[in-house]
């Protein structure tokens, strides 16, 4: 389908694809009311933080409904897909933009005079990244990745006058530009080269071109173009050797900010991430009755060693940190290299089974990896708000001031470790889980090994809040009922896989999301 | 049946109680402060009436056995993991006795427990158990059966301990633990050959004799006798059965109702539950039966032997508890339907006189100041009546006096004993015959000891006197204590007659369970009886011989049990020294135990924590050699890595690719 | 007709080469706005084979929207990069990336 059919079918379809693009225009709606407010009231953040709230509020709402209607089709003459997987990322996208608002209730991060500017970022980010899980269409898919980047290369500078937010900002978006431009030119390769930019359609005529009469013919420009547009993805995804950009700037940014980086951006790299590879892997497989071929081994090598070593590096690298912000951002490299590793494993096993469940544990994986590192974040930014610091350092003896952040911050690191029972633990074994069924025991290893890792670092903040001697003169954190709130709501997330129904129930909506993802 | 609104919302026992425990826990300590038993005894009340209801409803079922699907925890490919409760007869009636009694028993804690730190932290366990014991009877599901079997360990731990401060209760509440922790690993095991040759835990499955029971008889004749085995090494655990049971009577350091409750009443008899629950297992398990048997009896003799000479009044109850546990177990020993109804029976009128026995010496021991040498009581009768008379019936409902409830159980459980075929049964019958005498004598002993005669201690006859005097502290025996102690005697004196008389034993009531037609079982019923009363006869005559020796010996004072102690020195010394069962254990258990733990403690010193040091050596030198250098912060440089790394990936998958 | 005088591969060539130019002068400028251009680059590489595969091959009018899109979107990203660097400046009093080594291990 070329774009001229697209815009006709867009005008015979745009009543009922408005009406699917419900949640996303009620953000773009929150957007434009707030960019009003800010021409009108310069000052004060109760307004604009009210109205993202109501705004992601209603979205979320919009997007629940959805999915319980359980809408399944292309829309805007396949430009985005609304299926289970739209639907999943929909809910825990907007979900996360609602905990992120309520968060800087908390931090009280934007000065008044920037509110407007601040929500407007957040919620134009979030809107890019759901466009990210959903769109089926190269340049579809450009635009959402840039429309997630823009909002975020000025969310990570948003402290005007600190030097560090300065120079973050700086490395984030010259590397940005840089990563997108690259798969700009790998999307001109893909979409040149076999005519269509719609994603379903591209992976057909790719399965028609490698399974000629002669055999399997890999052309090298199919690979380039491959390979590029993932190396883009890759550096959202911060996977090694694309991460350089993930510390420098979560160092720099806010902890909320970084927080956000850390799931948000991190989760709609991973559904694109999935959703490409998976869309354009299908086909070939299936013209090959699910045998592996030497382009499908390949990616999911790559994509295997990838992992294998982002895990490992960010795990390794993590050990040295003393700044807690840039700790956590290793260990969002960590963790994204587990997330990656389903998802080789789904292109390299055989049968279409593996290839569903594969998936389906990396979402499982996103909804609790949000609750912990969402957690983690939000305490290292109400310590830094009670004690001025992000340093490891400075949080000796936390434990006797600050009891609460303490013990959520214990829950949320030992959850990030996969301690069990929590909820880190459950997503970690479904992972190994499905490397073991998928025989990608080297990788397994890996992963044990890199458990085995993350505990000392971790452990070692814990030990530090903890066990150690109290710095002199730590002021106390002031608590208030929604902080208490917050951080009971994350841990008893962090525990709640043990309470009857919520594993099956979340393992049914995964499951859900990944099944129409691969139905054509 | 399963549409009866007591059966389908049957969870609501269990929850409750969690609710009570819940909310105790939260507001005990800050807003109910004395009043924090009262959730707990609402719980236990309403779990009382409503499993009342449904053992009605149970009783006039035809189809007496529905499954109520509650909760889903997960399923995981086959495993399928939820909460869900059967009720039949069987559990039905261990609910009703565990409700019951329990809510007795917390209403007799109230006024017990009232000044003591750590009011409401007890209910707060309390109900917490009442929640893990109910759900424990009700539950469907093997994996669902260890979860609650070890949360009754955990609240049974966490009340032995109840006086925290106590170096000997903190060692009681260990040695509790991890004595069970032997029992549990062998049920453990069990459950794991169950899910291994049947694939499914549920007992739907297990027990169906086309499915499970199938399956482990086809996976060979040793599967069957191994899962029996193991699982009976749990029971032998949980029901401090011969050679487990020395931490019984150590859990007597626990707050008199607990030992009442849990370690009386309800949770030593979850071994014998399931057992029974599991009785056409064991009944299709070659020689599985005899091992019951041989240590059932062996438990009730030693038990009983060793009751004879101790002083502390609740470890002699302690010990005839697990001489009747003993003789619960021989009857299960017999592998047949009659005789794990025989068991239960026995458990159920066990459950009203041994808590109405512990209640007392509950009532006696705040009497005297928390005196429990008998030696220095005396004459408390004219001080506590209405604890006297009481513990007068439950002591003679104990021995088996005729007419009483212990008569009717343990009768049965004689009976069944003494029909089964076989020498090692007659050889069974014939020491459970001598320990109903010793059982009547050593309660006898106790009982006169503590009731009648004068005060033996001055400084204890001060005591009680200025108890009863005192008003301060309320009158000694007022009514929230009065009244489960009558409610018990009467249960204690009537429950076996009424069970026995009016509906024909339990055998009718109990075989729906087992889906074993009553009327197929009512010929066998009736040959128990026809036999049944020469046991009868027997063992009365057996009973009021060991409570006349009793009186003979007690009653006065008289010389004859120092004479007897120096003429059979040897025996005597045994009985004290409880056969040396707690040395041997040392001996042979711990001492090689804390060689090795020393011997691990070198090797993890060594080399595990060596092992991790290198393992954390690992990163650190990592960041410093590769790290520090490669996160310069430069951008060029940064850049530079990454367009590398672009290229290297390119041309290594180019080349697999050309390769390939 | 000149468009037989140039095959696609040519362009694409010309496309490729602008590509490296592109990723080099990433790579080693100092100036931040220097980096900008080399992103300029290669946005432009990719916008030239749109077109081209536009002009040559089926893919039509997708090549030439790409193409708009190409331009229209990096002129956003630019705008926000340009402020962004200006930011930088007024707290560093430079534009040299190598000034931005703050943060680092």
């Amino acid at each position: 389908m070329n774009l001229t059919e697209v815009f006709e079918v867009v005008r015979s379809d745009i009543g009922s694809s408005l009406r699917a693009f419900l949640p996303e225009l009620a953000l773009v709606a929150t957007i434009l009311v707030l960019l009003l407010v800010r021409l009108f009231q310069r000052q004060g953040t109760y307004v604009s933080r009210a109205l993202a709230l109501i705004g992601s509020i209603v979205a979320l709402l919009l997007a629940l409904e959805q999915y319980g209607a359980g809408l399944h089709r292309e829309i805007f003459g396949g430009m985005l897909a609304v299926d289970g997987y739209t639907h999943f990322f929909r809910l825990f996208l907007l979900a996360f933009a609602v905990l992120m608002v309520w968060l800087t209730m908390l931090t009280n991060m934007p000065e008044p005079e920037d509110a407007a500017d601040f929500f407007v970022l957040l919620l134009g980010a979030t809107l890019g990244m759901i466009l990210m899980s959903s769109s089926i269409h190269l340049l579809m898919l450009f635009m959402a990745v840039e429309m997630a980047s823009l909002p975020s290369y000025g969310l990570a500078g948003f402290l005007k006058e600190s030097r560090r937010a300065g120079e973050a900002s700086l490395k984030y978006v010259v590397f940005g530009a840089g990563a997108s431009g690259i798969m700009l030119y790998g999307m001109s390769l893909l979409a040149g080269r076999f005519g269509t930019a719609h994603l379903p359609t591209l992976a057909e005529r790719i399965a028609q071109s490698v399974a000629t009469e002669h055999g399997v013919v890999i052309e090298p420009i199919l690979v380039a173009g491959v390979l590029l547009v993932l190396v883009g993805i890759a550096f959202k995804v911060s996977a090694v050797p694309f991460h350089f950009w993930c510390p420098d700037v979560f160092h720099g940014a806010a902890a909320e900010v970084a927080g956000f980086l850390s799931v948000a951006s991190k989760g709609a790299a991973l559904a694109l991430l999935s959703r490409f590879v998976l869309t354009l892997a299908y086909p070939v497989l299936q013209a090959f009755g699910f045998a592996q071929v030497s382009l499908t081994q390949a990616l999911a090598l790559t994509l295997a060693v990838l992992a294998a070593v982002t895990a490992t590096y960010g795990n390794l690298a993590a050990y040295a940190q003393t700044n807690l912000k840039r700790l956590l951002a290793y260990s969002t490299i960590a963790h994204a290299g587990y997330m990656l590793m389903p998802i080789a494993a789904a292109i390299g096993s055989s049968g279409r089974p593996n290839f569903a469940t594969a998936v389906d544990v990396v979402l499982f994986y996103l909804v609790v990896y949000l609750f912990m590192n969402l957690g983690a974040f939000a305490v290292v930014a109400l310590i830094r708000n009670a004690i001025g610091s992000e340093d490891l350092s400075h949080y000796g003896g936390l434990i006797h001031r600050n009891p609460l952040l303490t013990v959520a911050m214990a829950v949320f690191l030992l959850s990030l470790t996969g301690i069990p029972p929590l909820a880190g633990f459950v997503a970690k074994f479904r992972i190994f889980v499905v490397l073991y069924q998928t025989g990608f025991y080297w990788l397994l290893a890996v992963g044990l090994a890199n458990t085995v890792f993350s505990l000392f670092y971790y452990v070692k903040v814990l030990r530090v809040m903890i066990i150690d001697e109290p710095v002199p003169e730590t002021p106390a954190w002031q608590s208030n009922a929604l902080a208490v709130a917050f951080h009971v709501l994350l841990i008893v997330a962090n525990f709640a896989l043990l309470i009857p129904g919520v594993w099956n129930g979340l393992q049914d909506i995964t499951t859900g999301a990944v099944a129409t993802l691969l139905l054509p | 049946m399963s549409d009866s609104i007591f059966v389908q919302y049957i969870w609501l026992v269990p929850a409750v109680s969690l609710l009570a425990a819940v909310i105790t826990a939260i507001a005990g300590n800050r807003w109910l402060k004395q009043q924090a038993w009262l959730p707990c005894m609402l719980a236990a009340a309403f779990g009382a009436v409503w499993s009342a209801l449904a053992l009605v409803v149970v009783a006039q079922a035809d189809e007496p056995v529905a499954f109520v699907p509650v909760l889903e925890w997960l399923t995981v490919s086959d495993l399928r993991v939820a909460y869900e409760l059967l009720v039949d007869p069987l559990s039905a009636l261990m609910l009703f006795m565990v409700t019951f009694v329990g809510s007795l028993i917390v209403a007799f804690a109230s006024w017990y427990m009232a000044h003591e730190e750590g009011y409401a932290r007890f209910f707060s366990e309390v109900a917490l158990f009442l929640f893990s014991m109910t759900s424990l009877v009700l539950v469907a599901n093997l994996l669902m059966l260890y979860v609650f079997w070890e949360l009754v360990g955990l609240c049974s731990y966490l009340l032995i301990g109840f006086y925290y401060t106590r170096p000997c209760a903190a060692a009681a509440a260990k040695k509790a633990f991890v004595v069970n922790r032997i029992g549990d690993f062998g049920f453990a095991l069990g459950i794991f050959l169950i899910w291994v040759t049947c694939g499914t835990l549920s007992y739907r499955q297990v027990l169906a004799v086309d499915q499970g029971l199938q399956q482990l008889t086809a996976a060979g004749p040793a599967v069957l006798t191994t899962v029996c085995l193991l699982l009976f090494c749990g029971a032998v655990g949980k029901s401090a059965q011969f050679p487990l049971h020395v931490w019984l009577p150590d859990a007597m350091e626990g707050p008199t109702p607990v030992s009442a409750l849990i370690h009386a009443a309800t949770m030593v008899t979850a071994g014998v539950y399931m057992v029974a629950r599991f009785t056409p297992l064991f009944a299709q398990a070659a020689g599985v039966g005899t091992v019951v048997l041989v240590i059932g009896c062996v438990t009730a003799f030693i038990a009983a032997f060793t009751a004879l000479t101790q002083t502390d009044f609740k470890r002699i109850l302690a010990y005839s508890t697990i001489s009747q546990l003993g003789y619960m177990f021989m009857a299960l020993g017999i592998g047949t339907v009659a005789g794990a109804v025989a068991a239960i029976f026995h458990v159920f009128t066990h459950a009203f006189f041994k808590a109405l026995l512990f209640l007392g010496s509950g009532s006696v021991m705040h009497a005297t100041g928390g005196e429990l040498n008998v030696w220095r009581m005396g004459g408390l009768r004219k001080y506590l009546p209405v604890t006297h008379w009481t513990f007068l019936c439950a002591a003679l409902a104990l021995a088996g006096f005729p007419l009483l409830s212990g008569f009717w159980s343990k009768d049965a459980i004689l009976a069944t004993v003494w029909q089964a075929s076989g020498a090692a049964t007659q050889l069974a019958g014939a020491v459970g015959l001598i320990t109903a005498a010793l059982t009547a004598f050593y309660i006898g002993r106790a009982y006169f000891l503590v009731f009648w005669g004068e005060p033996r201690d001055r400084a204890i006859e001060e005591q009680v006197e200025h108890y009863v005097r005192d008003e301060a502290h309320g009158p000694p025996e007022p009514l929230i204590m009065k009244a489960p102690l009558i409610v018990l005697a009467v249960g204690s004196v009537l429950v076996g007659a009424v069970i026995a008389l009016a509906f024909g034993g339990l055998v009718p009531f109990l075989a729906g369970a087992y889906g074993v037609e009553p009327l197929a079982h009512a010929t066998a019923e009736h040959d128990a009886h026809g036999h049944a009363w020469g046991m009868m006869l027997l063992s009365a005559v057996v009973a009021l011989a060991g409570l006349g020796l009793a009186y003979v010996f007690y009653g006065q004072p008289s010389p004859w049990p120092d004479r007897l102690a120096e003429q059979l020195a040897p025996l005597y010394r045994i009985s004290v020294n409880k056969f040396w069962l707690d040395e041997l254990g040392l001996i042979l258990v711990v001492r090689p135990m804390l060689a090795i733990a020393a011997a691990c403690r070198v090797l993890d010193n060594v080399l595990v924590d060596g092992l991790v040091h290198a393992v954390a050596a690992v990163p650190a030198w990592f960041a410093r050699l590769a790290l520090r250098p490669m996160h310069n912060g430069l951008v060029p440089f940064y850049a530079l890595a990454m367009l590398l790394g672009l290229a290297v990936i390119l041309t290594l998958v180019l080349f697999q690719i050309q390769g390939g | 007709m000149s468009e037989a005088a140039i095959p696609l591969e040519g362009v694409l060539l010309v496309s490729a080469a602008m590509f490296v130019c592109g990723t080099l002068c990433m790579a080693t400028k100092r100036n931040a706005v220097g980096i900008l251009m080399g992103v300029e680059l290669v946005l432009n590489a990719s916008n030239l084979n749109f077109v081209a595969f536009a002009r040559y091959t089926p893919f039509g009018l997708d090549g030439q929207m790409f193409a708009l899109f190409g331009i229209v979107m990096p002129a956003a990203e630019a705008a926000i990069a340009l402020a962004i660097i200006l930011a930088f400046y007024n707290t560093h009093l430079t534009v040299d990336v190598d000034r931005a080594s703050e943060l680092k291990l």
